[in-house]
């Protein structure tokens, strides 16, 4: 039977590569943050929410917009833009999705950007109730490392990487007794939003049930 | 406890929280004189507020760390309600992992009792037995608990739970 899992910390992220650098969005954006900024007035972005990102590299260089109501950010840059959204669940992924649509459609009609490939990523903390954290960790421990002490390992991370995917799992670090879960994928440019869900959701029941967890939502 | 050294968090630094109902409540009435120093110890007053508010959010995440909370608000609402309890339990881990162990897990709870108030309860999930789970929270009480309850004023009781 599966354990009962709370999830109280979750996230997801999308970051979308452009073609190529449009570098419009680095050196003259004034009406590119007006655009995106009129575009997500449906959720209430306030003028202080919007912070001018002026260090780093020039591909991390740009603009962010928070939506603290939505705990939602908005970061665009010549090269790439990046969409985050912290306490998330399936209930809210329609809303999510209407969000990152209007600061992207934006984007692209005043930045004339070309779209390129996705990469998106949901980070989850699930907490069991009774289970020590460990007892979902330790399937995951390969053998001949298990076998080097005598003692169980007190815990254990897994990092699995494909050519368009990765799975993480590990113990949380901001959580007692739960562990950490990402899971990331890449998409085509051509992939709808909805389609990207669909399949971010079929990666997470797939993961819950290689874990044995299921959410408790009592 | 983490192995991979990896970001947990999104990243996001978020500002702090709206003011607007702090401001609504120090509103001056239209009516009354106008005074810029009532209003200037107000400003102070609301950023102090803000930073008090920041400051108990930061120890709440703390608090996360090494004791496991219910899916509903009732153990903030008591933390929130009780700011010292937030510190005691943090004092707290270090004992507890002594007397129980460190691989055991805690949980907080705030159940409403008979008068209608909550209290908030700290729990050792033992899956021991009985006896040595009692011993551990003796040892516990005599090592610890005693000389700092009085600070809880009643509204903090550690125990176990067999599981």
């Amino acid at each position: 039977m599966a354990e009962l899992v709370t999830i109280p910390i979750s996230a997801f992220e999308i970051a979308i590569h452009f073609q190529r650098p449009e570098f419009k969005l680095w050196l003259d954006r004034a009406s590119v943050v007006q655009g995106v900024f009129d575009a997500l007035k449906p959720w209430n972005p306030r003028l202080d929410d919007v912070d001018a990102v002026t260090t780093g590299k020039v591909s991390e260089q740009g603009f962010t917009i928070k939506l603290p109501l939505k705990r939602v950010s908005f970061f665009f840059g010549p090269a790439s833009c990046k969409f985050t959204r912290e306490n998330v669940d399936w209930q809210s992924a329609e809303e999510s999705i209407s969000i990152l649509d209007a600061a992207v459609s934006a984007l692209v009609g005043l930045g004339g950007i070309a779209i390129g490939t996705k990469s998106a990523a949901i980070s989850l903390h699930l907490q069991p109730r009774t289970l020590p954290f460990k007892a979902l960790l330790n399937p995951f421990i390969p053998a001949q490392l298990a076998g080097l002490e005598t003692d169980p390992a007190v815990t254990m991370a897994t990092v699995a990487k494909w050519r368009d995917r990765k799975v993480t799992i590990d113990g949380s670090a901001v959580l007692a007794n739960a562990v950490f879960l990402r899971f990331e994928r890449d998409f085509a440019s051509a992939a709808t939003y909805e389609d990207m869900a669909r399949q971010l959701r079929h990666d997470e029941e797939e993961l819950f049930r290689i874990l044995g967890v299921e959410e408790d939502r009592g | 406890m983490i192995a991979y050294q990896q970001h947990q968090s999104s990243g996001i630094e978020w500002p702090p929280p709206d003011s607007m109902m702090l401001s609504q409540i120090v509103q001056v009435p239209p009516t009354l004189p106008k005074s810029t120093q009532p209003a200037a110890i107000f400003d102070d007053l609301e950023k102090q507020m803000l930073a008090f508010a920041a400051d108990h959010d930061a120890t709440l995440e703390e608090v996360r760390k090494y004791f496991v909370l219910p899916n509903d608000s009732s153990v903030a609402t008591v933390l929130s309600a009780h700011r010292g309890l937030v510190r005691i339990l943090l004092e707290a881990v270090a004992p507890l992992r002594a007397c129980f162990g460190a691989e055991y897990i805690f949980n907080l709870r705030a159940p409403i009792d008979d008068s209608g108030s909550r209290t908030l309860y700290a729990v050792a999930m033992w899956p021991g037995t009985v006896r040595d789970a009692r011993s551990a929270l003796a040892k516990f009480d005599d090592d610890w608990w005693i000389a700092q309850s009085r600070q809880a004023a009643g509204y903090l009781t550690f125990t176990y739970e067999l599981v």
